[in-house]
């Protein structure tokens, strides 16, 4: 070869080589040129209060919101827990199979005293099995954690109450932080925190409360110790915040991972009745209310907490779930950082009387980014003199299968309340759980639910009691009426458990 | 010296002297030679010529023509010049007299001969030589006899360059003179049986004379005798090496001249006086002489025979003691003091009339002032090289990163050997028979660290360095210049590759460093090195193969990825090939490499190989992986770095690449531009996986970064060379890339001095490695497994990929050993626990534990960084969702928590061996995630802890299933008191033994005699490889030439003799 011969192919080289160079280069263009700089790590302590969100709110959740996971390798379910010492009150853990086999599992009940026990139950294929909430544990709170063998099995709790029996629904596992958007303590009714830590080792929780006039955290709750397998439960005294119509509760886990319910018994100021819920395991920007009322006797407040740091934007879209009524404009509401704001509908003029389907969606002030709150409903209704106080933390998603282990309350207009809230019309059947499989409910095999749209569901009396599953061919959110039982009036709301792919 | 001492011209009684001289290949000046010999004023002078057959044939009129009396016989070939005159006394009848042996280079004054004589009757001497002056200017002293040290060296009287001014004409004894012109007692000459067959050449005279003087004879110079000398009779015979050679010959001298009782002494002295001449060369610009002496020193074992053998024949004559033949050697070395003398002659060079003394002086003073530079950067690199290993030479090397004890503390080398012998892996779970070649490795070689098997570690930081820098050198001869190569050498050295892979614990890294380059030179080797150069062939061939298969097996015995880097470098060099040119096969050599690597590691790591095939054979070799999204372009282009300044000294390097590229000259371009192309494509492989891009895993970039390096460092090299021949060329555009090249370059010595200053490498002072130091070893309450769940970087120890950014290991428990990093081979237990780590990160169950529990998994850390490697924000994100999937966990205990790292212990895991009770020995005859779910294993004994396979682990037990936590197996056998029990698969993967009774239980594994085999086959294969690496036909061949007395032929009248 020639000296000019190599003297181009050393050229050629040279100019493959920086070509090379640049390819890398234009390959990486997206980073910085310093790797290490290239994405942002949320701050510790977003990532500690679990309010980091990626569009996912099931990892906004930490992973613990009530929903049924296909695949995972077994299902543990904690429940929030009932009162422990009143004889008048009980509760059971209802264990759905949904499949044909027998499945197994264990219950174990915890306690304030930290004496956890286990105990192995069994459930026959394509039945439900109800175990005593309680058993012989005596505590002020008794909360569970049901381990099924395999994950095929769906478990709620639901609590009999003198004033109204209430279903709540077990979170699939611990997380560092909870909120109650609504507590209520006017009138001295009954406010009672409970803290479970099912692990073995002890958990070290801050918990702040916010009423109106701002948030409060105690020095005696702070760095408070819950110790591995026991309950804990604070009540309105605990929290120094008696007689309160506003009240908030944020409980964080700087160690370990907890689960909070909430057990709420309303004695006057407006509010009548009981209720039993899972706190909410995290925030959201979105949530679904797939009924809401307007009427006279019917007093419905959305109560926003925003625990993070930043004000929230929270827009409110009503969709009336009649095709005649007309939808009013949104409401744009500021929500304060780590304050409470409450919206009545009566307050909204353009709001004809009637039913209606609710989105939350929290942004930013400036609208740019979103911003993660807590909402839940509150809803009190004059009944032939009675009052009934009905608490909801409602969806913070659609799905297109919903379940509901403890069934919903039968021969009531609204058993199920099915809001389509896409755009594309969807067809929904409902079924209820029987010994050879899925049993359609009559005049319900499939209806077809038009777009910002809400189907009610009256369920026949043979099925009280019994498992629902709701299925759609498009993403829908349900929600049910749950009977107080005994002799009293009304039905309370309840959320419904839904499935995730 | 007076008149009447001179014997008168034509006196009848003088002794005879017969002037041997051996003729070969002679040149012009030969007539002047022969008619020096004929003007000789001795009256009693025969002429013996000894022609070789590779001698022109008119040379013989020549000799007759001038000497018509003379006896002259031709030779068959060319046996060597002291086979040739060893035939001398056969071809004179009779013992009187003197022989003169000369060389045919030689042009004595008139009285020359006469005056030896003279002087030989003066002082009574055996030997006697004359003043050897230079040929062209005999104003000029060349040789006025010898001096020489207990090692052999040699070092003349007279300094280089030095003119006569009679300062060394006085009679005295020497050690040695020349062989150019000796005279000889005839008789001495054949008492001694003449020169030594084994020394034909270069130190004949040296070892002749050492003889003499053991036989108890004098050696004298004579400066009244002058004789002009050519010399040059290495450039003459053309033979190749001649130092090499020389050096051989000396020590062969030593060794079989030098007193039993002083001979370690001396051979000890020969290996200081060598190091020192290297050191002390390298400052002056030669190595060469250093080199050839150390080299000579293996060289001696081939030669023990022969050594014996001579050593028996010179016995007899020993008549003087060994102190008296010491005293009278130069003290301390010759070199030394020759080299000592050859500055001292440079200094007064200018005043020297001599216009050659600084080249005709000492061989150190034919160094350039390049080579003096280079040399003197040489010595350099050697402190600094020094200065930054000190602490690790003191402290040994920091537990960072993959940097970690062979074994654990309280455990020796017998217990690698156990390990080795017994047959059962040690890495992960453990396996049948795939216990890694490291152990074996290490196993053998624990003898030359004394039983430092602890130092295993630091002996790899510190030989890595200047492996990887000789390796450097070698390739850079490429540039033909020992600056280029040097300072390619250096800036390959400089570049932050090793010292990062130190500073964070890399060891595959830092051991692709070390080798490439040699696995790169040995394909440029036996490619060949031009096109008109086929390769290397024969012999030659074979043991460039050998060192490829050598260097590649011991690369994938310490860093399996170096493979995926080979298969890199192979395939740039394939794709150079319609860029850069030359020879197909110079390109495709470094693939045909890969395929030897391939074929050397499956063959020299059997059975460890096994490993090597298995269905995750990949991920093995790979290593640790590349994270996307953990570097940016500039930290690729920082081949590792984090250093802000050396960082942009290094990105300014590359300028460099396209200045040098478009100006190198071919010879050494070629390769500057086919290892650019490498060195580009192992960037752009990493900036795919770093952006995701690459649909396998590939290497973590600072392994992906050695390439790089490599091509930069050869394009610094070739920018020296560029430099380098500014002088002698016109100015051009050469000049200014060169310029620019070196200019861009030169800084990158500065950082990388500033590291070296640490002493450390700039390693975190706190380890990840003492922060686990708490976990428990042999714990009394049974023997666990250790589950480490992290970035893939920051986990000590070889890891399984879960995400791109969260992998896991598993080690036994205690401190981290050479045995995790290793990636186990796939077995059931590994599928399970693979299984179980993905529902614990995937939040799947929170009874991740009673998963984990026959798999004697106790602990889970989840490192977070480890005071070097920093993960990017998403691997921070996973860890950290990592931690919150074990803090929610129901049977995990949260026991440490800092910054670094998070521990968590799971509460219901067995021991490693343990004797369940009846429910869960039940449990364990089936199979199944939703049985260990479901079940609660309790434990009713753990009979020992701090099992030893390869031992017989002794323990108390009793009834229910004997559960050991290990991969399942029918080699292992259990023998409670005197029955034994057969082993049974528990939980669907590990061990057990139904036990029915309490009892003293036995527990070992049987090793199967195929596996001790294969493991002799390997040893044999070893010692195969490492035989063609050391190319034995180079000493066989020795060995012959030394043994074999040379066949001297004379052609012509046998009765054509020399009779006194």
């Amino acid at each position: 070869m020639s000296t000019f011969g190599w003297r181009l192919r050393g050229l050629l080289a040279a100019a493959v080589v920086v070509a090379i160079g640049a390819t890398s280069a234009w390959v990486l263009r997206d980073t910085t040129l310093d790797g290490t700089q290239s994405a942002t790590l949320p701050s510790d302590s977003a990532a500690e209060s679990g309010l980091e969100s990626d569009g996912d709110p099931g990892v906004a959740f930490g992973g613990v919101v009530p929903e049924y996971r296909s695949g995972a390798v077994a299902r543990a379910w904690f429940c929030p827990g009932i009162p422990g010492r009143d004889r008048s009150i009980t509760g059971e853990i209802v264990v759905t199979n949904p499949t044909e086999n027998p499945i197994g599992g264990s219950l174990t009940r915890f306690s304030v005293d930290g004496t956890a026990r286990s105990e192995r139950f069994t459930v026959a294929g394509r039945s439900t099995q109800r175990l005593d909430a309680r058993g012989n544990v005596s505590s002020r709170f008794v909360s569970s954690l049901v381990e099924i063998d395999g994950s095929d099995a769906i478990v709620e709790q639901r609590t009999f109450h003198r004033a109204g029996n209430a279903v709540a629904q077990c979170a699939v596992g611990p997380a560092a932080s909870w909120f109650i958007a609504d507590g209520f303590s006017g009138a001295d009714s009954l406010f009672d925190v409970v803290i479970t830590n099912p692990a073995l080792d002890p958990a070290i929780v801050d918990v702040a409360f916010t009423t109106a006039a701002g948030e409060r955290s105690p020095q005696a709750l702070k760095g408070f110790v819950i110790p591995g397998r026991s309950v804990r439960v604070l009540d309105a005294g605990d929290l120094d915040a008696r007689n309160e119509t506003i009240l908030a509760v944020s409980v964080r886990a700087t160690v370990g991972r907890i689960v909070v319910g909430r057990s709420q018994h309303y004695l006057g100021r407006g509010r009548l009745g009981y209720t039993m819920a899972l706190a909410a395991a995290g925030a959201s920007s979105r949530w679904y209310f797939a009924s809401g009322e307007k009427g006279d006797g019917i007093d419905e407040q959305f109560v926003l907490y925003n625990p993070g740091n930043d004000d929230a934007q929270v827009t409110l879209i009503i969709t009336p779930t009649s095709r005649s009524a007309e939808a009013p404009d949104p409401v744009v509401l500021t929500a304060p950082a780590r304050r409470v704001t409450t919206y009545s509908t009566a307050q909204m003029s353009a709001l004809k009387p009637g039913t209606y389907a609710v989105i939350f969606g929290a942004t930013s002030v400036l609208g740019d980014t979103t911003r993660d709150v807590v909402v839940e409903r509150v809803t009190t209704r004059r009944i032939d003199g009675t009052t009934v106080t009905t608490v909801l933390l409602p969806a913070t998603r659609p799905a297109t299968q919903w379940l509901a282990p403890a069934g919903a309350a039968t021969t009531v207009d609204a058993g199920l309340v099915i809001f389509n809230p896409g755009g594309e019309p969807a067809t929904v059947a409902v079924a209820a759980l029987g010994p050879a499989g899925d049993v359609p409910v009559a005049g319900y095999e499939s209806i077809v639910i038009a777009p910002s749209t809400a189907a009610n569901v009256t369920l026949p009396a043979d099925l009280d009691g019994r498992a629902l599953r709701i299925t759609s061919g498009a993403p829908v959110v349900v929600e049910r009426a749950i009977a107080r039982g005994g002799t009293l009036r009304g039905v309370a709301a309840a959320p419904l458990l839904p499935v995730v792919p | 010296m007076s008149d009447a001492q001179q014997l008168p011209v034509g006196h009848s009684e003088a002794p005879p002297v017969v002037v041997a001289m051996v003729v070969h290949e002679p040149g012009p000046w030969f007539g002047e030679v022969l008619d020096a010999l004929a003007n000789q004023d001795y009256p009693n002078l025969r002429h013996l010529f000894l022609v070789t057959g590779t001698t022109v044939a008119g040379v013989h009129d020549v000799l007759r023509g001038k000497f018509p009396r003379a006896t002259v016989r031709t030779v068959e070939g060319n046996p060597g010049f002291a086979p040739l005159v060893n035939q001398v006394p056969a071809l004179v009848e009779g013992e009187a007299g003197f022989f003169c042996i000369v060389h045919d280079d030689v042009a004595p004054a008139p009285d020359a001969v006469r005056r030896l004589v003279e002087e030989a009757f003066r002082s009574n001497a055996a030997v006697v030589g004359p003043k050897l002056v230079e040929w062209n200017d005999p104003g000029v002293l060349q040789h006025v006899g010898l001096l020489v040290d207990r090692v052999g060296e040699v070092v003349d009287v007279v300094d280089p360059g030095e003119r006569d001014q009679e300062q060394h004409d006085a009679v005295r004894d020497v050690f040695a003179v020349p062989s150019a012109f000796l005279l000889v007692r005839n008789d001495l000459f054949r008492e001694l049986g003449g020169l030594s067959p084994s020394v034909p050449f270069f130190g004949e005279d040296v070892e002749f004379c050492w003889r003499v003087h053991l036989a108890g004879a004098r050696v004298i110079v004579n400066p009244a005798s002058v004789v002009r000398h050519r010399g040059g009779f290495a450039q003459r015979s053309q033979i190749s090496h001649p130092e090499f050679r020389a050096a051989r010959h000396r020590l062969r001298t030593v060794v079989t001249l030098t007193h039993g009782s002083r001979l370690v002494r001396a051979l000890v002295a020969f290996v200081v006086v060598g190091i020192v001449d290297l050191v002390v060369g390298a400052l002056n610009g030669s190595t060469r002489a250093g080199i050839a002496a150390l080299r000579a020193i293996p060289n001696l074992l081939a030669e023990i025979p022969l050594i014996r053998s001579r050593r028996k024949v010179v016995a007899p004559m020993r008549r003087v003691g060994a102190r008296e033949i010491a005293a009278l050697q130069v003290r301390g070395s010759a070199r030394v003091a020759g080299w000592l003398r050859h500055r001292r002659a440079l200094r007064e060079a200018s005043t020297s009339e001599h216009p050659g003394v600084a080249e005709s002086g000492a061989p150190t003073g034919d160094a350039p002032p390049s080579s003096r530079a280079a040399g003197f950067a040489i010595v350099a690199a050697i402190v600094v090289w020094l200065v930054a290993v000190r602490d690790v030479v003191l402290d040994g090397i920091a537990n960072v990163g993959r940097f970690v004890p062979v074994v654990a503390p309280g455990e020796s080398w017998s217990d690698v050997v156990r390990i080795v012998w017994s047959g059962w892996s040690p890495v992960g779970f453990g396996d049948a028979g795939t216990v890694p070649s490291w152990f074996a490795t290490v196993a053998l070689g624990a003898g030359a660290l004394l039983g430092r098997i602890d130092a295993v570690a630091s002996l790899i930081v510190i030989a890595s360095l200047p492996l990887g820098a000789i390796g450097m050198w070698r390739l850079g001869g490429i540039f033909d210049s020992l600056r280029a190569r040097t300072f390619g050498a250096l800036a390959y050295v400089a570049l932050p590759v090793a010292a990062s892979a130190v500073a964070a614990g890399r060891t595959e890294a830092l051991v692709v460093w070390a080798l490439l380059p040699w696995i790169v030179d040995f394909a440029r080797r036996w490619s060949g090195t031009d096109d008109a150069d086929d390769g290397a062939l024969g012999a030659r061939r074979t043991q460039l193969v050998g060192s490829i298969a050598l260097v590649g097996a011991v690369g994938i015995l310490l860093a399996p990825s170096f493979v995926v880097v080979l298969v890199v470098v192979a395939v740039g060099a394939l794709a150079s090939w319609p860029i850069v040119g030359g020879a197909f096969r110079r390109a495709g050599h470094p693939a045909a490499s890969v395929a030897i690597v391939v074929v050397a590691g499956l063959v020299m790591h059997f059975p460890w190989s096994r490993r090597f095939v298995a269905g995750d054979a990949w991920s093995f070799f790979v290593g640790t992986p590349s994270v996307p999204g953990s570097h940016g372009f500039l930290d690729l282009l920082a081949l590792g770095t984090g250093s802000t300044l050396w960082r942009w000294f290094v990105v300014v390097a590359y300028a460099a690449v396209p200045l040098v590229l478009a100006t190198v000259d071919r010879r050494a371009g070629e390769w500057v531009a086919r290892m650019s192309v490498v060195g580009a494509l192992a960037l752009v492989v990493s900036a795919l996986a770093q952006a995701g891009r690459v649909p396998i895993a590939v290497p973590e970039p600072l392994v992906l970064a050695v390439p790089v390096a490599l091509a930069l460092a050869l394009v610094v090299g070739a920018a020296a060379r560029g430099l380098e021949g500014l002088r002698r060329r016109a100015f051009s555009l050469g000049h200014v890339a060169a310029w620019l090249a070196a200019v861009v370059c030169v800084p990158l010595v500065v950082p990388a001095l500033v590291t070296a200053a640490d002493g450390r490498f700039d390693q975190p002072r706190t380890t990840l490695a003492s922060l686990l130091a708490q976990l428990p070893h042999d714990p009394p309450e049974g023997d666990h497994s250790v589950v480490y769940l992290g970035d893939p970087r920051v986990l000590p120890l070889a890891s399984r990929r879960l995400t791109d950014h969260l992998s896991f290991g598993i080690a036994a428990d205690g401190p981290l050993t050479a045995a995790a990093q290793y990636l186990p081979r796939r077995t059931l237990m590994d599928e399970a626990l693979e299984r179980d780590v993905r529902a614990l990160v995937e939040g799947r169950s929170l009874r991740v534990g009673r998963l984990l529990a026959p798999l004697a998994v106790r602990y889970v850390v989840v490192p977070l960084r480890d005071g070097i490697t920093r993960p990017n924000a998403q691997s921070q994100l996973e860890s950290r969702r990592a931690i919150d999937a074990l803090s929610a966990q129901l049977d995990f205990r949260r026991i440490y928590t800092s910054t670094d790292v998070v521990i968590f212990e799971n509460s219901v895991a067995l021991a490693l061996v343990s004797v369940l009770d009846e429910k869960s020995s039940l449990a364990s005859a089936q199979a199944g995630d939703e049985l260990l779910l479901a079940a609660d294993l309790a434990v009713t004994r753990v009979p020992f802890s701090g099992m030893r396979v390869g031992e017989r682990n002794v323990g108390e037990t009793s009834p229910g299933a004997f559960h050991v936590a290990v991969p399942f197996s029918d080699r292992w056998t259990l023998r409670v008191d005197d029955a034994e029990v057969a082993p049974r698969v528990a939980f669907g993967m590990s061990t057990a033994f139904d036990a029915p009774l309490a009892g003293t239980a036995t527990l070992t594994y049987d090793t199967p005699f195929t596996y001790r085999a294969a493991l002799v086959v390997q040893f044999a294969v070893w010692l195969a490889v490492l035989v063609a690496c050391l190319n034995p036909s180079r000493f066989r061949g020795r060995v012959r030439a030394a043994r074999i007395l040379p066949v001297v032929a004379l052609r012509g009248d046998d009765d054509d003799r020399v009779v006194l």
